[in-house]
């Protein structure tokens, strides 16, 4: 096992510094092409410490982050449980899974940022148009993955269960729910990838508050550096957004492997 | 079985036309069935999905060969590996759909602009994935190929890069939908044709027929796209 | 004397604590002869053969070819591996044909040596198929064809059988000697099987585990015609059969108190 003091040297040599040189390069890059083109590294930066010092700014940028946030993640929570709540039903019994995989197919390889102008002139303009399409968007993944994950469950361990007198939720708990967690872990994964995704691109598309349109918004203000700045949070955010993500869902198995 | 979906379309169809649903919003599937071949025969589906088409396919190319030929780099040279497996792991999960704004800053609101961010889009899984079947070629390949007088470029030639088609040809799988996003998503937020710009404007203009025949167009090219790559898969690597 | 291993300790890249894999391990492969190295599993044998091979550098002592020392794998000594190593994406043929390849030589005459090789292995039929449809015995042919095409003095042999069922085990021991006597190539062949050991070579060199070094030299004067079913009979046959196992045993349970 390296030591703390070791996994730092490490951090530091082989993820920070990298990234300082392509910084570096950055820089060189925008004296290159010119500031107007490509904002210095520094620009930026700067542009971004302002922000974090004005307190107007600040408000700026939490009103729209909380926006998207919201967003992802009402629409995620929704779109698992009645994914999960479908997957089930569909593997369970055959009557729904024929009644509704043709209602469901078509659905799959729309790509779902395209239901937004849909939505909206449904819902109207806000959270409820981006939050629907965002249910639809991430219960496809779930229902896949849940439906798979039981299905792929050995009838072997059906079978023992059965045969030492489980109930049917026994069975539930005991067999087909563990054995499908990691698919269904999977899914969930697929799912929240695809929940940004949509969130970014209704702001885009339809001038949401959020943070996608705040990109936009900087941009046609001429504000380019605050709108290469934005574009650095949005990497940071989501990258962290997902590091969290696969990190809670890695403990999960980890319980759920230990637990057994 | 195909009762539900049947019920479905009956109530799509009455539904709008009994008036509980408002007929404006959510047209009767008659109605769209007919708008959809009415744009057929004008010829306007036609050519917004030529367009879209244009640009999936040569963005998904042009990622592809970026992609192929970065693994290579990433796998033989370690500072380049050293350089970018920090950025791609960071930038990875990120909507390359946010970068729009920039992309139109830099190549303007035609194709160059689009067709560079979905390839940018393609680039990633595809890159991932052949670099990492590339790096898990086992050791008793290597030593055998090393053993018959296989020198740096034989290695890479004969034996790194056709083990690695599999790899590529599995990010390909999972590139295609997310740059038809990724094509269409661009298409909404700016003009110059396509199939998602064409859904903003029927959007705008209450055309509810019009965007639910452009979705069934959609839909037709994703389900198309993967069974077309599922061909190619099987006609390139003969030997699985 | 074609190669020999002087004095070699091999420890893993960071591994100073402990026995290491193999401990001042000295013999010598003379050209022609098939030799055998028997042994439990974790003694280095394997380990032995990458050495010889090139694959890997002792922490101590020399590998020398041919009086020169070893640094790289080259063309002159092949090696066979348990897991076939073939080429999924090449066809029998082509992967026989890929260290002719690499040797540069043209199309028609790769084509010429290689159909050589696959009959020499009894395996013509099958140049056009890939490893995907070849069973587990056709495969390792392929690859002992392979290695044999671009004509090398020393073959390395790492437990070439041990992944197939008995009978094409047996099937493939015959063919090997067959092929050995056939083209007098030198044979260096890593097993744990004490019977493959004493039925396929003319010498035995029996290992011990933690540290891997060298128990014992085995002479098998059995002769070069081997028939299974009368050699398995055979008095002399039985006892170094016997005699290798309890050496092996022995090692074995040594380093499991170990």
């Amino acid at each position: 096992m390296p030591t703390a003091a070791a996994r730092a040297v490490k951090f530091v040599r082989d993820g920070l510094l990298p990234l300082a040189v392509l910084a570096g390069l950055w820089q060189l890059a925008s004296g290159i092409v010119g500031e107007e083109t490509l904002p210095s590294f520094t620009a930026v930066a700067r542009a971004l410490l302002g922000s974090a010092l004005s307190a107007e700014r600040l408000d700026l940028l939490e009103e729209n982050f909380l926006a998207t946030v919201f967003r992802i993640y009402a629409g995620l929570v929704l779109g698992t449980m009645l994914g999960l709540a479908i997957g089930f039903a569909m593997a369970r019994f055959s009557a729904v899974e024929d009644c509704l995989n043709p209602i469901l197919a078509p659905l799959y390889p729309i790509p779902k940022p395209a239901l937004v102008p849909l939505f909206v002139m449904w819902l109207g303009i806000g959270h409820a148009s981006v939050v629907a399409v965002i249910v639809i968007g991430t219960l496809l993944p779930i229902v896949v993955n849940t439906y798979r994950g039981i299905r792929a469950v050995p009838q072997s361990k059906v079978w023992s269960a059965r045969s030492l007198g489980a109930s049917e939720a026994r069975l539930w708990r005991a067999v087909l729910l563990p054995g499908a967690l990691p698919q269904i872990v999977n899914g969930f994964r697929i799912a929240h990838n695809l929940a940004v995704v949509i969130a970014i691109a209704a702001e885009l598309v339809a001038s949401q508050k959020g943070m996608g349109f705040l990109i936009g918004d900087f941009g046609a203000a001429g504000a380019y550096d605050m709108m290469f700045g934005m574009v650095v949070v949005v990497v940071f955010v989501v990258a962290a957004l997902d590091r969290a993500v696969v990190w809670g869902t890695d403990r999960m198995l980890h319980w759920h492997y230990a637990a057994r | 079985m195909a009762l539900a979906l049947a019920a479905v379309l009956a109530l799509w169809e009455l539904l709008p036309g009994a008036g509980a649903v408002n007929p404006v919003l959510f047209p009767p599937l008659s109605k769209v069935v007919a708008t959809f071949f009415e744009l057929m025969v004008k010829g306007a589906l036609a050519k917004a999905t030529v367009v879209t088409l244009y640009r999936t396919v040569v963005a998904l190319a042009a990622g592809f060969a970026a992609g192929v030929a970065f693994a290579a780099l990433m796998v033989s040279l370690r500072p380049v590996r050293w350089l970018f497996e920090p950025l791609f792991s960071l930038t990875y999960p990120m909507p390359k759909i946010a970068l729009i704004p920039i992309f139109v800053l830099w190549f303007g609101i035609g194709d160059m602009a689009k067709v560079l961010l979905a390839a940018l889009t393609a680039f990633y899984p595809i890159m991932l994935s052949t670099a990492a079947a590339a790096r898990g070629i086992r050791q008793s390949l290597h030593w055998s190929a090393q053993s018959l007088g296989a020198g740096r470029a034989a290695m890479i030639w004969k034996v790194v890069l056709p083990a690695s088609i599999p790899g590529a040809m599995t990010g390909l799988q999972v590139a295609a939908p997310l740059t038809i996003i990724v094509v269409v998503v661009s298409e909404m937020t700016s003009s110059g044709g396509g199939l998602g710009n064409m859904l903003t404007v029927a959007s705008r203009n209450f055309e509810m027929g019009v965007q639910f025949a452009v979705l069934f167009t959609l839909m037709l090219i994703g389900v198309g796209f993967d069974r077309l790559i599922v061909l190619a898969r099987k006609a390139v690597l003969r030997w699985e | 004397m074609l190669a020999s291993i002087d004095g070699v300790t091999y420890r893993y890249e960071g591994a100073d604590a402990g026995p290491p894999v193999l401990q001042n391990v000295s013999f010598d492969v003379s050209e022609g002869e098939f030799v055998a190295i028997l042994g439990p599993s974790g003694c280095g044998k394997s380990t032995l053969l990458y050495l010889l091979g090139g694959f890997l550098q002792p922490t101590m002592g020399a590998i020398r070819y041919r009086g020169e020392g070893v640094r790289a794998p080259s063309r002159e000594r092949g090696i066979v591996f348990q897991d076939f190593a073939l080429f999924d994406w090449r066809t029998a043929m082509q992967n026989v044909e890929f260290g002719l390849e690499c040797l540069g030589l043209e199309a028609n005459e790769r084509r010429r040596r290689a159909g050589a090789m696959l009959e020499l292995v009894g395996l013509s039929g099958a140049a056009d198929k890939f490893p995907r449809q070849l069973s587990g015995g056709m495969k390792q042919r392929v690859a002992i064809a392979r290695s044999l095409a671009a004509e090398p003095a020393l073959l390395l042999m790492d437990e070439p059988f041990a992944a197939l069922d008995a009978l094409t085990r047996d099937t493939l021991q015959d063919e090997l000697r067959r092929i050995w006597i056939a083209t007098r190539k030198t044979i260096v062949f890593v097993t744990h099987s004490v019977e493959e050991a004493a039925y396929l070579s003319q010498r035995v060199i029996v290992m011990t585990a933690r540290p891997g070094e060298i128990q014992a030299f085995v002479d098998i004067p059995l002769g070069e015609a081997r028939e299974r079913d009368t050699l398995l009979k055979d008095e002399r046959f039985i006892d170094l059969r016997h005699r290798l196992g309890v050496m092996v045993r022995r090692s074995a349970r040594a380093s499991e108190a170990a």
